[in-house]
């Protein structure tokens, strides 16, 4: 799935070289290196093993939150401060560096699958109570998920669960179209889930927002984001939009449910409007010892970076890998040509694009939108300069006798100044292949409405986080270079549009096929890999993203997949 | 190259006034020789004729600094890729033997050649959307004024209606606009598009001032004698007015041009700056501000605001006091205290 927010898909600001490379690289440069002993993008947990209670956590933003409504979020920001007022019945642990381990929450384990693999069962824990006092039913996790089919209205509504579900006609709880017999609650502490096929990543579907429970009586539609009741270990004080979110102690929630959260703080207190130039000086000069941001990138600003190499400020640096992965999308349709297409990547100056993104220390360049701590990973078949280097003679050799396109278009998002600069690497690249590069600016906004409509330029940047099973190789329901659900036709996040009648299909049939997770994913990394070989796109850079914390901020950890510090188990000094 | 032509046929034009001028002298013949008592005038003369030059010689002094304004730079011996990624290494920043104004942040290009083909570009639109504006000012004006009655209303509703518009704002939303309809035609390859677009909507949002100020000076030149005289003997409306009032107001003319070309040199930077002027790769000065400032390396280093922004500061200045001399030196009685 695409995370829309600014967070991930509009703001890796990063990039970086492999262990080698980079060594390479900062010897030429003369600059102090990371030696070969020491991983450079090892993850950094800032004072770690605290467990004292109290005080106030300040989390500077430099936008509101798009939602708070788990039925309406497919935003990363919001599942991150989810985790403080609801719960779901598995979740997403994070450790920082490492895809999230799926854990149970709600439920007292992380489900129980069918024979056939098409039925998964779940049992909600005792003592289980709303920030009202009221007790959390299973009738309330079957209204959450209800309302996410009602995409008439929650336009943002995560998918991917429900398109897991056999429940293809249900519109929502709001349209009278009758019972979601998908989801079934027998009593008070059960739900079971009818699969349309064998998923054996499906806990992690489950941990996503869908299922966190909304008591019918209080469900408010859209209005429900301005206060969303909480299941969690905190509930909203107040809540001034574009200004100002405090969460304050919910009294309802009890610890001896809930292992995953520390919820350490007493309060946390968003500010909603700072300017991203001033968190990452508040941060790095440690103006308030008890700030932290969620913006993406730590809201570090290229020119404050060089500060992150001074001890006191590399010591409040949390730091580790996402599992987001920028990459540039080739046009499948515009430009057919599977070898003109690894040509144009194989002229690609990444180490270029690199810079773009922030050099070695936001980022590590990739040949591949996998990554080996993933479940079924297989290693790839790209033949991409690992350093980033163009490889301009195999391209050209390539392009021989090829009916190569006089001019090309690139789009970007104008709101952010390094993709144009990204475009304006690429336009020099082409250029030493005869094709002329037209950069054309996409309003912001519009991003991915425009790259899924007849607009779509011949090449577009897209953020590839992968989805909820951002641990395994397939990462989503619906993967990144898949076939759509009726496997007919390209995938909605799939940007390239990449459909081959062969790979496509078998994508298809292993869609329907039981079986481990390990094996399962095995075969998508595969399938992957062989689609690869057409470059429907070309992989750029695995983020690392930095966070600088205040002083007294203690376990901060950067999430793989919320790409901020994760709030669960986070804690200050008083 | 088209910049000085574009202005010759103006001061050739000037000699058919002079029988109509009672003094010895031409009007420009007296406009020059009170430019030439002031010594401010003569020296924003001279920068101006020195950013022109400069413009216009700009792939010779680039070719002879070994540069082009569009290879980028971005290796690690250039740019740094790690403490500050994308700022240049000291050696790079600032002016040296190999690049005379250093490189860009981030794409390490070289500034001093985007400094002068920007020069280009920054002069070609300001003359050309004045040429425009002038052209449309004076014949309106004109017209409006000459003809009087329906013609003068209709038109003096028109210009009422481009004085009262917010032109900024149709600006930012329809360079973008005519850029995109344009972008797949055969006009639509490199920076065609963006300088046309430029050079129109600048030139075509100038012009009511002008046609304002045309229209009354040419009220009273109607009810001059010479014209009844070219009435009386069967001229047409378009030999009195191309013959006998043009000429006129030309001196008015000519000082508004003056004063329209560095406004018109500031709202390309300024429309570049805001991301709906010249594109990337095609170089600007406005551009080079935006890109120092969007990518925050003026944070880092203000050279990069500075090497642009002195730039824009010199030639716009440059054309203003020149503006004020020609102005002074054509209508003494203007104020000037």
């Amino acid at each position: 799935m695409r995370h829309r927010s600014p967070l991930l898909a509009a703001a890796t600001v990063a990039i970086a070289l492999v262990v080698t490379g980079c060594t390479s690289v900062n010897a030429q440069n003369g600059q102090s290196a990371p030696t070969g002993s020491k991983d450079p993008y090892a993850a950094h947990i800032v004072q770690p093993g605290f467990d004292e209670a109290g005080g106030n956590v300040n989390v500077l933003m430099s936008s509101d939150f798009m939602t708070l409504d788990p039925g309406n979020s497919n935003y990363v920001q919001t599942a991150n401060v989810g985790q403080l007022y609801y719960r779901t019945l598995t979740m997403a642990k994070e450790t920082a560096g490492e895809p999230p381990t799926i854990v149970a929450d709600l439920a007292t384990d992380t489900g129980t699958a069918s024979e056939d693999g098409l039925t998964w069962t779940y049992t909600l824990k005792d003592g289980l109570k709303y920030e009202d006092g009221t007790p959390i039913t299973a009738a309330d996790v079957k209204y959450g998920i209800a309302r996410t089919f009602a995409r008439d209205v929650f336009t943002q509504a995560p998918q991917e669960l429900n398109s897991a579900l056999d429940a293809d006609d249900y519109k929502g709880p709001y349209s009278g179209g009758g019972d979601l017999t998908a989801v079934e609650t027998p009593d008070d502490k059960t739900v079971v889930f009818h699969l349309k096929q064998p998923n054996p990543d499906f806990a992690a579907l489950v941990s996503r927002s869908n299922t966190a429970p909304v008591p019918q009586a209080k469900d408010t539609k859209l209005d429900y984001t301005n206060h969303p009741i909480s299941s969690g270990p905190y509930m909203i004080d107040s809540y001034d939009r574009g200004r100002e979110l405090k969460l304050v102690r919910n009294p309802s929630w009890d610890a001896a449910t809930d292992e995953n959260r520390t919820a350490l703080p007493d309060t946390f207190t968003f500010s909603l409007s700072t300017a991203q130039a001033t968190i990452s000086q508040q941060l790095i000069s440690d103006a308030d010892p008890t700030a932290i941001t969620l913006d993406s990138n730590g809201a570090l600003q290229a020119s404050d970076t060089s500060r992150l190499t001074e001890t006191s400020v590399a010591d409040r640096t949390a730091s580790g890998l996402l599992g987001c992965t920028d990459v540039l999308n080739f046009n499948t349709e515009t430009i057919t040509d599977p070898d003109v297409r690894h040509a144009l990547a194989l002229a690609m100056d990444r180490a270029a694009i690199q810079v773009q993104y922030g050099g070695a220390r936001f980022g590590k360049l990739t040949n591949s939108y996998l990554n080996d701590a993933q479940v079924g990973y297989v290693a790839e078949t790209t033949d991409l300069d690992i350093d980033g280097a163009p490889q301009l003679d195999a391209a050209k050799k390539l392009l021989e006798g090829k009916d190569v396109p006089a001019s090309l278009t690139y789009g970007y998002s104008n709101a952010i100044d390094r993709y144009k600069n990204l475009g304006t690497v690429l336009q020099q690249n082409f250029a030493e292949l005869g094709i002329d590069l037209q950069l054309v600016p996409i309003p912001a906004a519009n991003y991915y409405t425009v790259l899924a409509s007849d607009e779509m330029p011949d090449i577009a940047r897209a953020g590839w986080c992968g989805g909820a099973a951002s641990g395994s190789t397939r990462t989503t329901v619906d993967p990144n270079i898949g076939p759509s659900l009726d496997g007919t036709t390209y995938g909605f996040s799939n940007i390239s549009r990449f459909y081959d009648d062969a790979l496509s299909g078998e994508m298809y049939e292993l869609r329907n096929t039981n079986g481990t997770s390990e094996e399962l994913n095995t075969q998508w990394a595969e399938l992957y890999n062989q689609a690869m070989e057409s470059y429907p796109l070309v992989p750029l850079i695995r983020t690392f993203t930095n966070s600088v914390v205040g002083s007294k901020i203690h376990n901060a950890q950067v999430g793989y997949f919320f790409g901020s510090i994760d709030l669960s188990t986070i804690g200050v000094e008083q | 190259m088209t910049d000085t032509q574009t202005l010759t046929p103006k001061t050739e034009a000037l000699p058919t006034a002079p029988p109509k001028i009672a003094t010895g002298r031409s009007l420009l013949g007296t406009a020059w020789l009170r430019i030439r008592r002031s010594p401010i005038a003569l020296v924003s003369f001279g920068v101006v004729v020195a950013i022109v030059l400069f413009a216009l010689l700009a792939p010779v002094l680039v070719a002879i600094e070994g540069q082009d304004p569009f290879t980028t730079n971005t290796g690690p011996d250039v740019l740094d890729n790690f403490n500050t990624p994308g700022l240049p290494l000291p050696a790079y920043m600032y002016p040296s033997v190999e690049h005379w104004l250093g490189v860009e942040p981030g794409l390490g290009r070289d500034i001093f050649a985007r400094i002068a083909y920007g020069a280009q570009v920054s002069l070609l639109i300001a003359l050309l959307s004045t040429v425009v504006s002038v052209v449309l000012g004076t014949v309106l004006g004109a017209a409006a004024g000459y003809f009087g009655g329906k013609v003068d209303m209709v038109i003096s509703r028109i210009i009422d209606l481009f004085l009262a518009f917010p032109h900024l704002l149709l600006v930012l939303s329809l360079t973008p606009i005519l850029q995109s309809r344009l972008r797949d035609t055969p006009l639509g390859q490199g920076s065609f598009v963006p300088i046309a677009s430029l050079v129109l909507i600048l030139g075509f949002f100038g012009w009511a001032y002008l046609a304002r100020v045309v229209r009354g000076q040419v009220l009273s030149i109607r009810e001059q004698e010479y014209i009844e005289a070219a009435k009386s003997y069967g001229a047409s409306h378009r030999t009195i007015i191309f013959r006998q009032v043009i000429p006129n107001v030309l001196g008015v003319v000519l000082v508004y041009a003056t004063m329209m070309i560095p406004a018109n040199i500031s709202a390309e930077a300024a429309l570049s700056f805001l991301g709906v002027g010249v594109k990337d790769p095609t170089p600007s000065w406005g551009q080079m501000l935006n890109a120092a400032q969007a990518g925050n390396w003026y944070l880092s280093d203000p050279w990069f605001l500075i090497v642009p922004g002195t730039a824009l500061i010199i030639t716009v200045l440059a054309f203003n006091l020149l503006g004020d001399a020609v102005r002074d030196a054509l209508d003494p009685k203007a104020s000037r205290s």
